[in-house]
């Protein structure tokens, strides 16, 4: 059954959040997943539609648009696929007239092989979906929103007192981390400042004044340097994790959930990897022979390989890398790995 | 200006072997020394480059920025000319005024006392520049100042607490009022402040202000032992002006055996064994001369065609003008900052890299980042070569960046004049401290290979070249 | 005329009028630059990176919170007109209105600024006044809330002009528009003069005088974006001379004392901003794109199929299809459907979508626009293809080459260096349109179609050189652009050559290269000025008028206001002289008629004391020349004074001036003690008054 077209306020609201994510408005993936929820959410409750299937096809179809405006920002996508995971388990629950309690790790394995078998016709009309759909997205919402909290709770028990840690750039996530853990414990921090975005001084501040945090920012150069004195550095670059690497110092990656992604990096080029963005801010405008001979590139992520990452703290534990792929396949379903 | 000369004849000719007792266990020994005996500890100071010291010394300048422009070089000779003229003519008026008889006769009585001293003391001694924590130290050090009307460096307030021990350099103490030529901003030519230095030491007052200004280089350092050993091979019996004369010769042979053409043999040596080919993708960081220049001989003279990504950070991006020179040239570059590394290094197929020096147990010491990018080029099996010229060697070793380094003007990582200028006014903040380091010191495990005038070898051959120019000098 | 879209949507949203931000967009360029391309297709719809120009301007403007888009079109007005009501911007999900108005005799933006008196209520408030061919990613916003608050303050703020800092020598600066701006401390424009080649420019001495302190910059690229009070719109109807926004500006500053008009500067350093001004401009604009600094307005964002971006800058539409070992280079850009032979070697080109090209080509810095097929074996370096050329097997293009709509060449054929072809031969089409570029074409069916050369174009080609336009000198924007680079992609092409060794590395010294020296304007100004002044004497013609002429060809000739003083001093005590009137009577006699007639005009331009001293050292200096004036002189002096002319005070601080061995100073004498004793008395009336 083809999809009718969106309705005429959706579309505009569709419009109006693409421009704004190609804009790069909302700042940091947090506001993304938050905006990219609440569209879903709307999505749901005023589109037309009859079955669960229809309902997947459509957000399939407006996910597409919208990981392809910034597919570097995965966060999209994993709010669509969370959102497709959520409507086929309560269309599960619902068919099959039991709870799948998600939550449950020690079943799901089996559950999971069940559940494909039987359960692949999504096209039973089934009333009362679309409340309950519309519920547990308000579950994940409030998830969301309480990540960054509950990872900083988890701070006092991977820093002690008087240690000395170095982190990279700004995130949410890694300032409550150390702003929690400096509530009652003392210890140091270094901040790189992450050049041309300086966000790693914007950190640095937020933490000396709001912590009271003895903070140190250094340059992007210095990396190397200090790394020996450090016992751990949290979040951070492919550089910085090498450093840390190289002095055996454990890297602790801060990151929620909805940040896991269930892509798979083959080489650094591969494509939606990577976020390049003006020259500008590594060089000005004015040079004007630079501007004219030299190429300037301007990436804005790096990838470190789960080999350098110690320790994954997200809002519902600490994890190892390698145990990644079991938190994936509790989040999504493997059929929307590729949407 | 003779006087003077003489006076540091005989601590430079006594190769130093006996060491005074500036240890800042003895403070009350050391205040019991007259005038000219701490005249001499400051000298003393100068030399710390010997094969049995191997106690760290101060951490260096960076690279030069046009060491091959030979007009600059008869600039920096003049200027230094004029500077050791004024300074010989205060050390008469001293001399006139009999504040320092003692040193100004080069007396033996004088001398033969702390030497003896010194031979009591045998352990070795840990120079002043790194041991700013020291309270002891401090004092001294102003008093010093004071008489000799150089400028005092005021604290800062703002310290790392790892590097209390290093001097803090802060652009806003007006250091150089006095001497206009030495501005702290501005890196000068380790030629030209080689000389300045080599000549105020000759003269024998404002090598520590130079000191004071910014901390030495190893370089300097070796080219002053250079110098020194020249004044302590003149004849006692030469004139003035013949001594002086003959002095700038051999600091201009100097320069050119060990700067020009080291340049040039290591440009050769590179180029010669085919280590640039075509189709190359060389990463360079910063501006080392050296390394520019060999990729433009590269290119004009060998018509090599390659690609050069230029690395730079913040906050002094000498790359620009590194990528300047080499679209100048000709050559197809790109530039990135030090954050990008990760991403270029699959298209890079050699690494070169300047140093700052070569230390003893085969560490390097260089720019601030040069580390970085020889670990992630290590991690991806890409090549680095360091470019140096054996001046740089030095016989010290050093693990860490921490020991000897130089703090940058903290400032400079406040970028005033765009829209992120989170740390406007980071000093009012009580917990923050902002850290610029200049140089930082890594492991032969990252380097593949070391070029040299003598010839490609491994970091690890330090040691021998410096022993092989130790017999020969 | 004019034909207002609708949008009965957005409008009912529009509540308070007065907070609407409205943007005049002229999406015309009213000069030949982009000719022949132009003949068919408006500059504004122009592609660059596979997009209209327009597209980017509107972009620009909705994104950077616009609501109201008023598109001005002239020629091929009906093209854009379709172009704007069926692109993204026109449907119901729009941010903004957009409405497009045409005109047909517009041929100046000034015009186009006029024809928008005539309608009134449009324009209500502050507006933005953009070319269609303007390129930005800046934030209006705070600068609109900047120039607000500035006209709160003082009402005499007319327009706040957007500068994009660059460095002299600095590719996307537009060589033929290099100018000198000076600038008070609060960023008001103070002076500004077009370099037009000249490597000396001269600045009023009261600028100095009047102002503490000030920026002399060089290193500014006009964006063509202005913020302007509704005055601006007054402004120009009243002074319909105004041609350009440059005419505007210079009349504005040289009025300004009178007016007290004021003009600010805001220059951007972090956004981008510029104006696809001509060829040169395409090529670097299109470079910039690519590199990305107009991010976030980079292709794969912008595009509707969106684009995968590769390293070193290649950008790969989804459907393309690469052969066996081809290779690209870096900054290419390759559009949707197009099919890349083997062996191919592209590098720093921009690809349109649907092209074809085959195996063995060679294509750098090429410029080939949609549905372009060139075979296997050729090589095209510098030049730009348009839609639907077609390049058969073995042939060359050299640099500098545009190859118009359509445009078949080869087989085996070399295009050499700057060769302009056309599908349509060129005398066809400039009869069928009058002498602005933009214009329709019309009645193309003709009967004696001239055979294409094959020489040229090879031999099956289709095509006809184009010779560059001989530019009237009539037009001012026209003949200021001499001094620019000729044509073509050439200027580009210096530009980029990674060979040019260190002569542009001392940038301080740098302006723009000039090939032909300025006309000598001062002399062509007098003669005119002279026969404008013999004209109204003869035929009587209003004096208003003869103003209003000597003002326009001021600004056609640029002419400062001091020179213009002095010559047209110089052309009244000179125009007798030509009539033959050498003794001394007959002169007095036409002298006085001459100056009752034209008082008005030395009232107009002899205003302060400055000018009125330069009036007299003019007429001692035609004395010390002709005698016959000299005898004349105090008659003549006396003349001026009564009819208010000359302030008494300038012609007694002339006098001490003027060295007493002077023949001058002798004849004056009388005069002036006469003068000194009337002082004394009309000092009383004065006071009265």
């Amino acid at each position: 059954m083809p999809l009718t077209a969106l309705p005429s306020d959706l579309a505009e609201r569709l419009d109006q959040f693409i421009r704004s994510l190609k804009k790069g408005e909302l700042k940091g993936s947090y506001d993304v997943a938050h905006q990219t929820l609440l569209f879903l959410r709307r999505l749901i409750s005023q589109s037309r539609w009859s079955t669960a299937k229809d309902l997947r096809e459509r957000i399939r179809l407006e996910g597409k648009k919208l990981i392809s405006t910034q597919p570097s920002e995965s966060a999209i996508g994993n709010m669509v696929r969370r959102v497709l995971k959520i409507i086929w388990e309560e269309y599960v629950s619902i068919i099959s007239g039991q709870g799948v309690d998600s939550g449950d790790t020690q079943e799901s394995l089996q559950k999971m092989l069940r559940a494909d078998v039987h359960v692949d016709d999504f096209s039973k009309p089934c009333p009362n979906l679309k409340g309950r759909v519309i519920e547990s997205i308000n579950e994940l919402l409030s998830e969301l929103e309480g990540s960054a909290d509950s990872i900083a709770t988890q701070a006092l028990e991977h820093i002690h007192s008087s240690e000395v840690i170095m982190t990279m750039g700004k995130s949410r996530t890694v300032e409550a981390f150390l702003l929690n853990a400096g509530k009652s414990r003392k210890f140091q921090v270094i901040v790189v400042e992450s050049a041309p975005s300086y966000q790693g001084q914007e950190l640095a501040v937020n933490l000396a004044k709001k912590g009271n945090i003895e903070t140190t920012v250094i340059t992007d150069s210095a990396i190397y340097s200090p790394s020996w004195l450090d016992l751990k550095a949290v979040c951070g670059s492919h550089a910085l994790a090498l450093a840390a690497k190289h002095y055996s110092v454990p890297l602790i990656v801060c990151a929620p959930l909805f940040k896991l992604s269930p892509q798979f990096l083959c080489s650094e080029d591969q494509e939606a990897f990577n976020k390049f963005e003006s020259p500008q801010n590594v060089v000005d405008f004015y040079e004007s022979d630079i501007h004219a001979k030299v190429h300037i590139h301007n990436p804005v992520f790096d990838y470190v390989p789960p080999e350098l990452v110690t320790l994954y703290i997200s809002n519902i534990g600490g994890n190892a890398p390698s145990y990644v792929y079991r938190l994936l396949r509790e989040l999504y379903h493997p059929d929307d790995y590729e949407i | 200006m003779s006087e003077a000369g003489k006076t540091f004849t005989p601590g430079a000719g006594g190769k130093g072997k006996k060491q005074d007792v500036a240890s800042p266990e003895q403070p009350s020994q050391k205040k019991k020394l007259s005038k000219a005996e701490k005249r001499k500890l400051r000298m003393e100071k100068q030399k710390e480059q010997k094969p049995d010291a191997n106690q760290p010394d101060a951490p260096s300048v960076k690279q030069p920025e046009k060491k091959s422009d030979v007009p600059q070089k008869s600039k920096a000779e003049l200027k230094a000319e004029r500077r050791a003229k004024q300074e010989a003519e205060r050390a008469a008026k001293l001399a006139q005024k009999g504040e320092m008889p003692s040193t100004n006769q080069g007396s033996t009585g004088g001398q033969t006392k702390p030497r003896s001293e010194i031979i009591k003391k045998e352990r070795p001694r840990v120079s002043d520049d790194i041991k700013v924590d020291d309270p002891s130290v401090l004092k001294r050090r102003a008093k010093k100042l004071e008489k000799q009307q150089v400028p005092q460096r005021i604290d800062s307030e703002k310290k790392v607490n790892l590097f209390n021990h290093l001097d803090q350099f802060e652009r806003s103490i007006s250091l150089t009022k006095e001497l206009s030529f030495s501005s702290g901003g501005i890196h000068p030519a380790i030629v030209m402040l080689g000389l300045q230095y080599a000549e105020g030491y000759i003269c024998g007052a404002n090598s520590s202000f130079l000191n004071q200004c910014r901390p030495k280089s190893v370089s300097m350092g070796n080219a002053i032992k250079y110098v020194k050993m020249q004044i302590s091979n003149i004849p006692q019996d030469k004139s003035d002006t013949e001594a002086k004369s003959l002095l700038c010769e051999s600091i201009d042979s100097y320069i050119k055996k060990k700067i020009y053409l080291a340049d040039d043999a290591i440009s050769n040596i590179l180029i010669g064994n085919k280590k640039i080919k075509d189709k190359d993708v060389i990463m360079i960081y910063g501006c080392s001369s050296l390394i520019v220049r060999i990729l433009c001989d590269a290119h004009e003279k060998e018509e090599i065609k390659f690609r050069v990504i230029v690395v730079d950070s913040r906050p002094k991006q000498e790359g620009k003008e590194a990528a300047k020179r080499l679209i100048r040239c000709g050559v197809k570059c790109s530039y990135v900052l030090i954050n990008s590394v990760f991403y270029m290094m699959p298209e890079v197929t050699k690494v070169l890299l300047g140093a700052h020096a070569l230390l003893a147990n085969g560490y390097i010491m260089s720019r601030v980042g040069s580390s970085l990018i020889a670990m992630v080029a290590k991690s991806q099996n890409v090549p680095v070569l360091v470019c140096c010229e054996t001046y740089k060697f030095s016989e010290r070793a050093q693990t860490d960046s921490f020991v000897t380094n130089e703090l940058g003007d903290p400032d400079d990582l406040v970028h005033s004049n765009s829209s992120v200028d989170y740390l406007r006014n980071w000093r009012s903040i009580k917990n923050l401290t902002v850290l610029n380091l200049v140089y930082d010191v890594f492991p032969p495990e990252l380097v593949s290979m070391v070029v040299t005038e003598l010839g490609m070898i491994p970091c690890t051959s330090v040691p021998v070249v410096l022993r092989v120019r130790n017999v020969e000098g | 005329m004019s034909s207002k879209k609708d949008n009965s949507n957005r409008s009912s949203e529009i509540l308070e009028q007065e907070d609407v931000l409205q943007a005049l967009v002229i999406a015309d360029s009213f000069n030949r630059k982009f000719l022949p391309l132009t003949v068919e297709k408006p500059r504004v719809l122009l592609p660059l990176v596979n997009i209209p120009l327009i597209d980017y301007t509107i972009e620009f403007l909705a994104s950077s919170g616009v609501q109201e888009i008023f598109v001005f079109c002239c020629a091929h007005a009906d093209q854009i007109k379709d172009h704007v009501n069926s692109s993204k911007w026109n449907q119901s999900n729009s941010p903004c209105t957009i409405t497009t108005i045409v005109s047909d005799t517009c041929t100046s933006m000034g015009d186009a600024i006029r024809e928008m008196e005539s309608k009134k209520g449009v324009l209500r408030s502050h507006f933005i006044l953009v070319n269609g061919d303007v390129i930005s990613n800046m934030q209006l916003k705070d600068i609109v809330e900047i120039h607000k608050k500035r006209f709160l303050e003082d009402k005499s703020t007319v327009m706040t002009l957007i500068n994009k800092q660059a460095k002299p020598g600095h590719r996307t600066r537009n060589r033929e528009e290099e100018f000198l701006m000076v600038t008070g401390p609060s960023g008001r424009v103070l002076n500004f003069q077009r370099l037009q080649g000249k490597r000396k420019l001269k600045l009023p001495l009261n600028l100095f005088q009047e102002h503490s302190s000030m920026t002399v910059r060089h290193d500014l690229i006009d964006t063509h974006i202005c913020v302007c009070t509704p005055r601006v719109v007054e402004l120009f109807v009243d002074n319909f001379d105004y041609k350009t926004k440059n005419d505007f500006i210079r009349g504005l500053l040289i009025n300004e004392e009178i007016e007290g008009n004021k003009l600010f500067l805001h220059v951007l350093r972090d956004e981008y901003a510029t104006r696809v001004a001509n060829l040169p401009l395409y090529d670097s604009v299109s470079k910039d794109m690519i590199h990305r600094w107009v991010f976030p307005v980079v292709p794969e964002h912008i595009s509707p199929g969106g684009y995968s971006l590769r390293r070193h800058n290649q950008y790969l539409a989804k459907d393309v299809s690469l052969g066996r070992d081809c290779v690209l280079d870096e900054d290419v850009l390759v559009g949707s459907n197009t099919v890349i032979g083997d062996n191919t070697f592209i590098s720093h080109s921009v690809i349109g979508s649907g092209c074809k090209i085959g195996s063995n080509v060679r294509l750098e810095n090429a410029y080939l626009w949609d549905g372009v097929t060139v075979e296997d074996d050729c090589s095209v370096t510098f030049s730009i293809l348009c839609n639907n050329v077609l390049v058969k097997s073995g042939s060359t293009i050299q640099t500098g080459c545009i190859l118009s709509f359509q445009v078949v060449v080869g087989p085996n054929i070399i295009i050499q260096h700057g060769t302009l072809l056309t599908s349509l031969p060129q005398s066809q089409v400039m009869n069928s349109s009058d002498d602005f570029e933009e214009t329709e074409t019309s009645d193309l069916g003709n009967k004696d179609e001239i055979h294409p050369n094959p020489a040229v174009v090879g031999a099956e080609g289709k095509g006809h050189v184009w010779l560059p336009q001989e530019i009237f000198g009539e037009d001012e924007e026209e003949a200021e652009d001499l001094v620019g680079p000729p044509f073509g992609l050439n200027v580009s092409l210096d530009a980029s050559c990674y060979d040019d060794s260190g002569d542009d590395s001392d940038e301080d010294s740098y302006i723009s290269p000039s090939s032909s020296p300025p006309p000598d304007d001062t002399a062509l100004f007098f003669s005119e000025v002279l026969e404008s002044i013999q004209r109204t004497m003869e035929e009587n013609v209003k004096v208003d008028n003869l103003i209003l002429e000597v003002n326009s060809s001021k600004h056609a000739y640029n002419i400062s206001i001091q020179e213009l003083n002095q010559l047209v001093m110089k052309a009244v005590l000179e125009l007798p002289h030509i009539k033959g009137q050498v003794k001394p009577a007959p002169l007095l006699q036409t002298m006085k008629k001459l100056v009752k007639k034209l008082s008005p005009l030395f009232i107009n331009y002899f205003k302060n004391a400055a000018s009125q001293l330069d009036c007299l050292r003019v007429i001692q200096e035609h004395c010390s020349n002709n005698s016959s004036t000299l005898a004349i002189l105090p008659k003549f002096l006396l003349m001026f004074y009564e009819e208010d002319v000359l302030a008494e005070e300038v012609i007694l601080s002339w006098y001490q001036q003027v060295p007493s061995s002077d023949q001058v100073h002798k004849v004056v004498t009388p005069f002036i003690t006469w003068l000194q004793e009337a002082d004394e008395e009309s000092e009383e009336e004065e006071e009265d008054d």
